[in-house]
């Protein structure tokens, strides 16, 4: 899997609107699943609608937790043939990925959009809401990648610029 | 296609494009030479919906989060030092409480570098003390998290048993033996080095604080027993038993230990939503790529391209091994893991095997891959925490992994290792 990252500890959770969705997916998903338990072996009712909910929810914290790993910049890449590069050749290969992951994201979000409205329709069996929920996670997931991918480029620019060519620290 | 699925997902990874986004650009790039026609794209964002549209998947950030808030109520050092009051006194019981704990507290915790982590950090700071050599304890720190990634509840595991449509439950009885049998080679190793080398012991207690540190390790146990005994058991799915870990360990680190504190447990949830995205992306893109490649019959055709080399099982678990062992040296084992898998499955039954020995077998070969350089998360963690740089901690390492090639031989070959335990448990 992938490095551990420490969160920046000053801060607190309720200010940082993404840190806290997926704080409270993450209990909902948590709340859900222990509560199924104890519906079947305590009261011994079957809830119809809480393996939905969950996989809902999952879905969200799903797209979320992706773009909160931008955020963060702990997703798994491979830096051994990059980190062999010189200065310059590296910057210009970073630009480069930058142009690459933005690239697919803007088709990605373009299209799980749409994917999204055409699945309107759609209502899930046991609660009722529509699909287009669930499914939308994946473009708004997408659109925050893309806002993080670019904003972690715009302050390695500046960074760069302040120190002259160096790689940037990574934060977090 | 398949040339340039291959192709477009080298040069991304080579260019340093994440793996999850590399997945996607391949994903992306071997559709439009079907046809470059933009409305097929919509089938990427619906298969990544769908290869992440699964109950059991759950289990994934619900165990990184048991782990993670485990590891910080105090939940880690307790199983230390109960190990340490069994194993402390041997020849080199510091190394053996390592290893020993680290596969134990692998049974509450999915993640292999996570493991390597918790122990690493709890236990380094006294092996330095005692002078205990640094490139050994970096060795032993990433072998143990390595090698127990076939503990259950390993995530590994689960992905494996969903994408190759596996029982998970039958996944996680047979990885026990092997795991046993991994910790045992590791455990001989060290206390030959300790005889050798005259390694440091722990230290000496008395019989009461003996007694004490036993009772204190006794409720991180119970939770062991709560979430395997539940599973084989059949009394919940490896979803719900995650969420009781969850309320379990949050429990005893926040009621009982009273060493969570809400700072503690935000960070706790924050770390897993970090691990998560990292796993899930992956998971969502690779199944773009295991898409997509269906249009070329591309995994009939490696199907059938094994069938032809490979003839009989021995031959093909030959194949296996040596396709993952590469594969996890040069990258995460992950998106090979998915993409991979649900090809393999039909080829190792159609030659006789189980499917659970194969998915132990490659989960075996991807602990292997965790530390081997140049790209092993365990190892990586490991000389985090010791600061030894990786270069220095390769010869150390290098009987460790020889050891734990032969274990996965003895793995590969003797599928009643594997099979003992599910089968007689009825899985």
């Amino acid at each position: 899997m992938s490095a551990e990252t420490k969160p920046r500890a000053a801060k607190k959770l309720w200010t940082q609107p993404l840190e806290f969705v997926l704080a409270a997916i993450l209990v909902g998903i948590v709340g859900v699943t222990f509560v199924q338990v104890l519906f079947r072996y305590v009261l011994h009712l079957s809830l119809a609608w809480s393996e939905e909910l969950a996989r809902f929810l999952f879905l969200w914290l799903a797209a979320l937790a992706s773009a909160y790993a931008f955020k963060t910049r702990s997703h798994f890449a491979i830096r051994f043939v990059v980190d062999r590069l010189g200065a310059r050749a590296r910057a210009w290969v970073e630009t480069l990925v930058v142009f690459i992951v933005s690239g697919f994201l803007v088709l990605f979000v373009w299209k799980a959009l749409e994917f999204s409205i055409s699945m309107a329709g759609e209502i899930a069996p046991s609660t009722k809401i529509s699909m287009a929920v669930p499914y939308s996670s994946a473009w708004v997931g997408g659109a925050l990648m893309l806002y993080y991918v670019l904003r972690n480029w715009r302050r390695d620019l500046l960074d760069h610029r302040a120190r002259g060519l160096g790689r940037p620290e990574p934060e977090a | 296609m398949g040339i340039v699925l291959v192709v477009v997902f080298g040069l991304a990874l080579a260019l340093s494009v994440p793996i999850g986004i590399a997945l996607g650009v391949a994903a992306l790039a071997g559709l439009m030479t079907i046809a470059l026609d933009p409305s097929f794209i919509i089938l990427l964002p619906q298969k990544f919906m769908s290869g992440l549209d699964s109950f059991p998947l759950l289990a994934i950030p619900l165990f990184i989060l048991a782990g993670s808030i485990m590891s910080r109520g105090g939940i880690a050092r307790r199983i230390v030092d109960l190990t340490m009051v069994f194993f402390g006194r041997i020849p080199g019981g510091m190394g053996i409480v390592v290893t020993v704990s680290t596969f134990f507290f692998g049974a509450i915790c999915g993640s292999g570098s996570a493991k390597t982590a918790a122990i690493g950090s709890v236990m380094y700071p006294e092996m330095k003390r005692k002078n205990y050599p640094p490139e050994l304890a970096t060795a032993i720190f990433a072998a143990a998290g390595g090698a127990s990634s076939l503990v259950p509840p390993s995530i590994d595991l689960i992905i494996i048993g969903v994408v190759a449509n596996i029982s998970i439950g039958g996944l996680f009885a047979a990885g026990l033996v092997p795991s046993f049998i991994n910790m045992a080679a590791l455990v001989g190793l060290v206390y030959y080095f300790a005889k050798k080398l005259d390694l440091p012991r722990g230290p000496k207690l008395a019989w009461n604080s003996k007694l004490r540190i036993v009772r204190d390790g006794l409720l991180p146990m119970f939770m062991i027993v709560i979430v395997l005994g539940g599973i084989y058991g059949g009394i919940f799915t490896p979803t719900e038993a995650a969420a009781v870990a969850v309320i379990y360990g949050f429990c005893l680190s926040f009621f009982v230990y009273r060493e969570l504190n809400l700072d503690g447990l935000k960070n706790a949830l924050l770390q897993t939503a970090t691990l998560s995205g990292v796993v899930l992306i992956v998971l969502g893109t690779a199944s773009m790529i295991s898409f997509v490649m269906t249009f070329d019959r591309i995994p009939h055709q490696i199907a059938q391209a094994i069938g032809h080399y490979a003839s009989n099982w021995v031959v093909f678990v030959l194949f296996v091994n040596i396709v993952f062992i590469i594969l996890g040296m040069v990258m995460d084992a992950l998106p090979a893991i998915i993409v991979l898998m649900p090809i393999i499955v039909p080829v190792a039954v159609s030659l006789g095997m189980d499917p659970i020995h194969l998915g132990i077998l490659v989960e075996a070969n991807v602990g292997l891959g965790m530390i081997t350089p140049p790209v092993g998360i365990c190892l990586y963690v490991a000389c985090g925490i010791s600061k030894v740089p990786v270069e220095k901690s390769i010869r150390t390492l290098l009987p460790f992994i020889l050891v734990l090639a032969f274990t996965l031989l003895l793995i590969s070959y003797v599928p009643q290792i594997t099979l003992a335990l599910p089968r007689l448990l009825g899985f």
